[in-house]
């Protein structure tokens, strides 16, 4: 007879058939991740309560995959011998709820101290699945685990979960169909057995193992001796003492000591068998990129290395496939022609403007936004998510820091312009969270001058991309010399430094392709929603302003500055204006000019620097009215307005005193 | 579904986060975090019909199963 006696065929089917009223219980040790795993099968609503005669607190909630099942998050436990109120909280819980399936949760770094545990979850005979959580940092540290092995091994399913990251919670799921109970079965020496066996006679009909339950008595496990009278009546609880002091007295070593040690040998050839190490690719070479990306002076070749891809990837084969998109393939030759022939069938010439016109909605609006923006921001969102997955974004903080506080900007004000990559008018936002007021119109200042949102940047490198990687590193060159410029001056006002933020900075990771996928379709997602109604409003209005003879106005009243000071031709300036309604639309209407050929490489790089530097968009003025106030917004403004015409307009002096052709 | 900042590594439950102060019309559907203001647009509509998908497919396949017993 092998202790586990319950009429389990019956149970089983009211365990993993029936689901309403189902327990799930979750098991491991301390720390292992379980109550992360918990949040993931539960959602936001969860019940906490104490442990009746306890000070530990139980949490329970209704499983978020709505099939009536009831979540129940245990405290950690190393054994179900208890030596701690946990521990007793939580092989109570077992005893108790005797219906329930167990998720075993295991720190895949520890797992023979989560298989001591399984050991015993076995001797119980509770249906179960096994978690190895961690798998993220197990993977670092080079432990492998075969996981079918174990898998076979335990006769359990096992899977493999980044509980933080939400991965494998799916799979766990699912799984709980097949949860059946452990084979881990640990034989001890013929005198242990022994006991075991009489104890077990003595005991009644359980919910657990009676096996399991003989072997908390006999590792003298007193706090069960209440609900043992309670079944068994009195006479049963002295024998079963007497058999366990008769067995102490023949050992000489500590019964609970000897079943650990037996316990631990099965455990110890089981491990033999599913885990080894893997080379430690346990990433010494992500771990050394990582050191050295934050490194002062390794940092920045890094940096730019990195800079470098990104423009390849973006300027060169992003742009490549905007190129064709734009000149023939899918606008040039089918789209606008296919809207303009729909349209020549309405007899409203108005009408036909709208659509394919010089500002038409579709021809400009919508093929700037699908043409132009959308396979080159699709590539830089690509670049991006895989820099934020393998965790290279907290190291550009802390580079950026090192760079900034020369020039006297607290660690504090660095974050808001890295988030000034992302979207200017969010890092905005985010510049509330400053201490000083001082330092709050400095961020606020220098993210409306000089930090190119990413939409914006993808499209810079688009266009710089034809040129030359020259031209690249002479636009990123005049654009970081203004930040610190301007940084440095604005900061000799602000006295005094700032504590630094603090980050985390997490281990360099390789990259998880369905982690990039997922972010990359999120942001690409996200920035359409945003972007194309503006596109589509921001062209409209060029529409109007183009029909009412006000876009000429402004184009000749501008021609002095735009044609004369910053060399450029008259048609920027609608490019200009659109870059007040979002500059990445601005820069999208560069792009066009480029490629009918109206602005020539030097041109190029002066309309960039200009938009990059003008004012900021609507949406980002609007955020700094309503954050910094009015007075601010005009304050600043009326100096970003004009400091972004001298500066263009020096380069473009610059380029001719010096005959430079790029 | 808690998640974990790409920029100072603070795990939060978005549900709390999303972007309240956004001056785009309806909302931006972007999720910040509540300590550094990393902000992560929310998870795109096709991932999430996939996610709907798979989970509808495993209720069939857990119906299934539940006939099989009772059967
Ligand atoms: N790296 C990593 N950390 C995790 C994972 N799961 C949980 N953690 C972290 O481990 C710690 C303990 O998690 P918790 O759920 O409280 O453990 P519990 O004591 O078993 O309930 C927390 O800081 C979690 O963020 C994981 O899969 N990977
Ligand atoms: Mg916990
Ligand atoms: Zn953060
Ligand atoms: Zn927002």
């Amino acid at each position: 007879m092998e202790g586990v006696s319950r009429p389990r065929c019956h149970t089983m089917k009211g365990r993993a058939g029936g689901k309403t009223g189902r327990k799930i219980l979750l098991v491991g040790n301390p720390n292992v991740g379980k109550s992360v795993i918990f949040h993931h099968l539960t959602g936001k609503y969860a019940q906490v309560s104490n442990y009746p005669g306890t000070t530990v607190m139980v949490t329970s909630g209704n499983a978020s995959f709505g099939d009536g099942s009831v979540v129940i998050d245990s405290p950690g436990a190393n054994s179900l011998s208890p030596r701690s109120e946990d521990e007793r909280v939580t092989r109570d819980l077992l005893l108790k709820e005797d219906q329930a399936v167990v998720i075993q949760v295991a720190d895949t770094k520890n797992l023979s101290r989560a298989l001591l545990l399984t050991a015993q979850l076995s001797d119980a005979g509770t249906p179960m699945v096994l978690a190895l959580n961690m798998t993220d940092e197990a993977e670092l540290k080079g432990i492998n685990i075969d996981i079918q092995k174990l898998s076979h091994v335990l006769r359990v399913p096992v899977v493999a979960t980044t509980a933080t990251r939400g991965l494998g919670i799916q799979e766990l799921q699912n799984t709980l169909e097949e949860a059946r109970p452990a084979k881990l079965r640990v034989r001890f020496s013929s005198d242990i057995e022994h006991a075991l066996l009489q104890i077990e006679e003595l005991i009644p009909e359980l919910p657990l193992g009676r096996r399991a339950v003989a072997l908390m008595l006999l590792c003298g496990d007193t706090e069960l001796e209440n609900w043992l009278q309670q079944r068994a009546g009195p006479q049963a609880v002295q024998a079963i003492y007497s058999i366990a002091a008769d067995l102490q007295s023949r050992n000489a070593r500590p019964i609970d000591y000897l079943i650990n040690r037996v316990r631990s040998r099965e455990v110890q050839r089981v491990m033999g068998h599913v885990a080894y190490r893997g080379v430690a690719r346990s990433n010494y070479l992500a771990d050394t990129f990582g050191r050295w990306s934050t490194h002062p002076l390794a940092g920045i070749p890094i940096l730019a290395f990195i800079l470098l891809l990104l423009y390849y990837v973006v300027g060169v084969v992003g742009a490549g496939i905007v190129v064709d998109l734009v000149e023939s393939v899918l606008f040039g030759e089918y789209i606008i022609p296919a809207v303009g022939w729909l349209f020549a069938l309405l007899p409203i010439p108005l009408l036909q403007d709208l659509m394919v016109g010089e500002y038409g909605l579709v021809s400009v609006g919508l093929t700037y936004a699908v043409a132009i923006i959308l396979p080159v921001v699709g590539f830089f969102f690509i670049c991006f998510s895989l820099l934020e997955d393998i965790g290279y974004l907290p190291r550009l903080a802390v580079m950026a820091n090192v760079v900034l506080r020369r020039i006297g900007l607290s660690g504090k004000a660095v974050l808001p312009l890295i988030l000034g990559l992302g979207c200017d008018t969010m890092a905005t936002l985010t510049t509330r969270t400053l201490e000083s007021k001082k330092e709050r119109l400095i961020a606020t200042l220098l993210l409306a001058l000089a930090v190119p949102c990413s939409a914006q940047m993808a499209v810079i490198l688009a266009l710089l991309g034809g040129i030359s990687g020259t031209a690249v590193a002479l636009f990123f060159a005049i654009i970081l010399i203004q930040l610190l410029l301007v940084g440095f001056l604005a900061s000799r006002i602000l006295p005094g430094d700032r504590p630094d933020f603090v980050l985390e900075i997490p281990p360099i990771r390789v990259p998880q392709l369905s982690n990039v996928v997922t972010k990359t379709l999120a942001r690409m997602e996200w920035y359409f929603k945003e972007a194309v109604p503006l596109f589509l409003a921001g062209t409209f209005i060029l529409f109007v302003l183009d029909k009412l003879g006000a876009l000429v106005f402004v184009e000749s009243a501008f021609t002095p500055v735009v044609e004369g000071w910053l060399g450029l031709p008259a048609a920027t300036a609608a490019a200009f204006i659109m870059g007040f309604l979002r500059r990445d639309f601005g820069a999208a209407g560069l792009f066009m000019l480029a490629e009918q050929g109206l602005l020539d490489a030097n041109q190029i790089l002066v309309s960039l620097v200009v938009i990059t530097l003008f004012i900021p968009c609507i949406a980002n003025l609007f955020v700094i009215i309503k954050e910094r106030g009015l007075r601010v917004g005009i304050a600043i403004v009326g100096f970003v307005f004009p400091y972004a015409i001298v500066v263009g307009g020096l380069l473009n002096l610059l380029f001719r005193a010096l005959k430079v052709g790029l | 579904m808690s998640v974990k900042c790409a920029l100072c590594g603070c795990v939060f439950e978005p549900e709390e986060q999303s972007c309240a102060v956004c001056p785009t019309v309806g909302g931006c559907r972007v999720i910040c975090c509540p300590r550094c203001g990393y902000a992560v647009p929310g998870e795109s509509s096709l991932v999430q019909l996939w996610r709907r998908i798979r989970r509808k497919t495993n209720a069939v396949k857990g119906m299934d199963s539940d006939i099989r017993q009772a059967g």
